[in-house]
């Protein structure tokens, strides 16, 4: 999934009649334990298959880690479902350049960082990511059913 | 704060770390200044028991291969990985890693192969 730049609200479009209830939750890398214990909490709320849920917390964890470290001090989760996919968007106020597919190869044999977004799109069945002057939204989607490594 | 708890036995020459709780962006802090008070008093031959850790990122995982090709490349030791549960170990599958940094899958088998490894050592 390439990379788009928008002017446009940094939230993808508010979840249509399709989408359940929305779980949201603003932290700090201090509060990532926290952020990772309410995924899987709201998750489990979802019926999400136990395995997956495990999978979920990774994802998001890397991508909100990125978020708080790069991004801005404060990050907010918001997190539905949506045609029985769970969506996760963590959005940052901060703004980057990012490559035309970040995250979109593997990391190099003695990588000792930047794996985050990689991980994420070898978890997820899609990975989006909005970047403009509001700031960053990284949009997850797994689907309940399909495991891709 | 995530919790982490770190405590240490010495084996031989061999230290075993036993991590347990979670390692994240912040809690690494954490491994990274016991793992060198560990280097620094009893040398670079460990092993990390992950068996009661329940969450580890790439920031943590970063850190493990960073200390992995410290040890042993330039000071003579080694870093190996023992008793990773699943949700631990997942993340290592992910990234490639499970298949470059020594695994066990528990403290006894990493303290037989690294005595046999010490042992082999001292004969040649």
């Amino acid at each position: 999934m390439v990379a788009t730049h928008s002017m446009a609200r940094p939230w993808q479009r508010p979840p249509n009649d399709s989408a359940g209830p929305m779980s949201e939750m603003k932290f700090t890398a201090e509060q990532l334990p926290i952020l990772r214990r309410f995924t899987e909490v709201h998750a489990r709320r979802y019926r999400m298959n136990e395995g997956l849920i495990g999978d979920l917390v990774i994802a998001v964890n890397e991508i909100a880690t990125n978020a708080v470290r790069h991004g801005s001090h404060y990050a907010e989760l918001r997190m539905w479902t949506e045609d029985s996919r769970v969506i996760a968007e963590i959005h940052d106020s901060g703004t980057w350049t990012p490559a035309d597919t970040p995250g979109g190869s593997p990391p190099p044999p003695d990588a000792e960082g930047g794996m985050g977004i990689w991980v994420a799109r070898q978890i997820c069945s899609a990975v989006n990511i909005r970047t403009g002057i509001n700031g960053t939204v990284v949009r997850l989607e797994l689907s309940p059913t399909a495991r891709y490594i | 704060m995530a919790a982490l708890e770190l405590s240490s036995s010495r084996h031989g020459d061999r230290t075993v770390l036993h991590v347990s709780g979670e390692l994240d962006i912040i809690s690494r802090a954490e491994l990274i200044t016991c793992l060198d008070k560990v280097i620094k008093q009893h040398g670079g031959k460990i092993i990390l028991d992950l068996t009661g850790l329940d969450f580890m990122d790439t920031s943590a995982l970063s850190t493990v291969v960073s200390y992995w090709k410290r040890l042993t490349t330039t000071e003579g030791g080694f870093l190996a990985l023992a008793g990773a549960q699943y949700r631990t170990s997942r993340v290592l599958w992910i990234t490639g890693l499970a298949q470059r940094l020594p695994m066990y899958d528990d403290v006894a088998a990493a303290l037989a192969d690294t005595e046999t490894r010490s042992a082999a050592d001292d004969a040649s």
